[in-house]
């Protein structure tokens, strides 16, 4: 069994390519409904075709970026991760990206409802049963303070930024901040708060 | 995106190997599907992908931006496979022509080759036949197929990973995939 028109082969190949036009696809069509030869050709491509696009699929295994990273031949890795994130805030941003890419950041900011503070100074009073963080007036909290899933109220004065990540900072009006002061509650701004945070953590 | 990447490239030419990180990750995943297409070998296949990357790594400074930054790594990916192919199958002729539209010669070609014993056992899926298949096929085919049919790419961009006119890499394509669907209706039918 064969066709005798071998311009519906070509035709075909037209087709599967997506170069043929309205009338083009229109004629095979109508080829088709009576020529089982081709109808089966046309069938087996497109079958074949849809299995070669399956293979888009295959991903690179886990580990893979680490692996090539630790082929090159690299050296003061932690310093210059530090510099490029300071200087390039458009590459970060990309960087960015990736990890919220990644499931596990989503379900992080999702789950997360402790309420955790970050600080190195004993004046900071932490209220757990109302998920409140306090500076006591005429108190002085050296040092950055950090609180997830909490607010914070200043009273008194903070040398160093405060981060409030899904919480309100209220401010009393003889609280002080000496350093940056924000609120998080996007996860955008946590995942880059969040990737911030790593690489300066990671040269100290 | 082109722009973004260019940035990427231009960083990592100034000895900023943490761009090149960025880089890896966009394009971790088209590199290592033709790798593992062309091979058939998982493990192999990261293998040459991963060395796909130290070396655009190394040579990053020959690459002037003549091509797409993409186009560049198919090039460094298929060259890569290809010799590994050469060396696994050091009587396999290239050069034989395969003559006819019908792609007869081809066919008993495919028809004959060897299957891939590791392969064959573990895996059973439509697919994987199909990748068997591809595996089967003269490199030059194998090529101009995934490139097209796999990563999508347009005939001229094929033509500049190759380094073949466009027409030769449409003809590649049309054997190839002669070539494949007959095999691959006798796997089918077979069933
Ligand atoms: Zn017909």
């Amino acid at each position: 069994m064969s066709c005798e028109k071998e311009i519906y082969m070509s035709l075909i190949d037209k087709v599967l390519d997506h170069e043929a036009s309205e009338e083009e696809q229109y004629e095979l069509r109508q080829h088709m409904s009576h020529c089982d030869f081709c109808r089966e050709h046309f069938t087996a491509m497109t079958e074949l075709l849809d299995e070669l696009r399956e293979a888009r699929h295959v991903t690179a295994p886990e580990g893979f970026t680490e692996s090539v990273m630790s082929r090159l031949p690299l050296s003061a890795t932690k310093i210059k991760r530090r510099r490029w994130f300071q200087k390039h805030p458009v590459l970060t941003a990309a960087s960015l990206f990736f990890v919220l890419m990644s499931a596990s950041v989503l379900a992080t900011w999702n789950e997360g409802n402790e309420l955790s503070v970050e600080t190195n100074s004993k004046h900071v009073k932490v209220i757990p049963s109302s998920h409140l963080v306090v500076v006591p007036k005429g108190e002085t909290v050296k040092g950055d303070l950090i609180v997830e899933n909490g607010d914070v109220r200043i009273e008194g004065k903070v040398e160093g930024d405060v981060v409030v990540i899904k919480g309100e900072r209220y401010m009393a009006s003889a609280g002080e901040v000496t350093g940056d002061s924000k609120e998080i509650h996007q996860v955008v701004d946590w995942a880059w708060y969040k990737l911030k945070h790593l690489f300066i953590s990671e040269d100290r | 995106m082109e722009t973004f990447i260019k940035s990427l490239v231009s960083r990592v030419k100034e000895g900023d190997h943490e761009a090149f990180e960025g880089l890896v990750e966009l394009f971790k995943d088209k590199i290592y599907r033709l790798c593992y297409r062309m091979v058939g070998n998982r493990h192999e296949a990261e293998d040459l992908a991963q060395e796909t990357f130290v070396r655009a790594y190394t040579k990053i400074n020959q690459y002037n931006g003549e091509y797409k930054f993409s186009t560049w790594l198919y090039r460094i990916a298929t060259n890569l496979c290809i010799d590994r192919l050469r060396k696994k199958k050091p009587d396999f002729s290239l050069d034989a022509e395969v003559p006819g539209a019908d792609g007869a010669t081809l066919y008993s070609q495919v028809a004959t080759a060897e299957p891939l014993p590791e392969e064959a056992v573990v895996e059973k899926e439509k697919h994987d036949q199909l990748q068997q298949e591809i595996i089967k096929l003269p490199e030059k085919y194998r090529t101009a197929i995934l490139l097209k049919y796999v990563e999508d790419l347009s005939l001229e961009e094929i033509g500049k990973i190759m380094d073949l006119p466009v027409p030769t890499v449409k003809t590649r394509i049309h054997r190839g995939r002669e070539a494949l669907k007959k095999v691959f209706r006798m796997v089918t039918k077979s069933r």
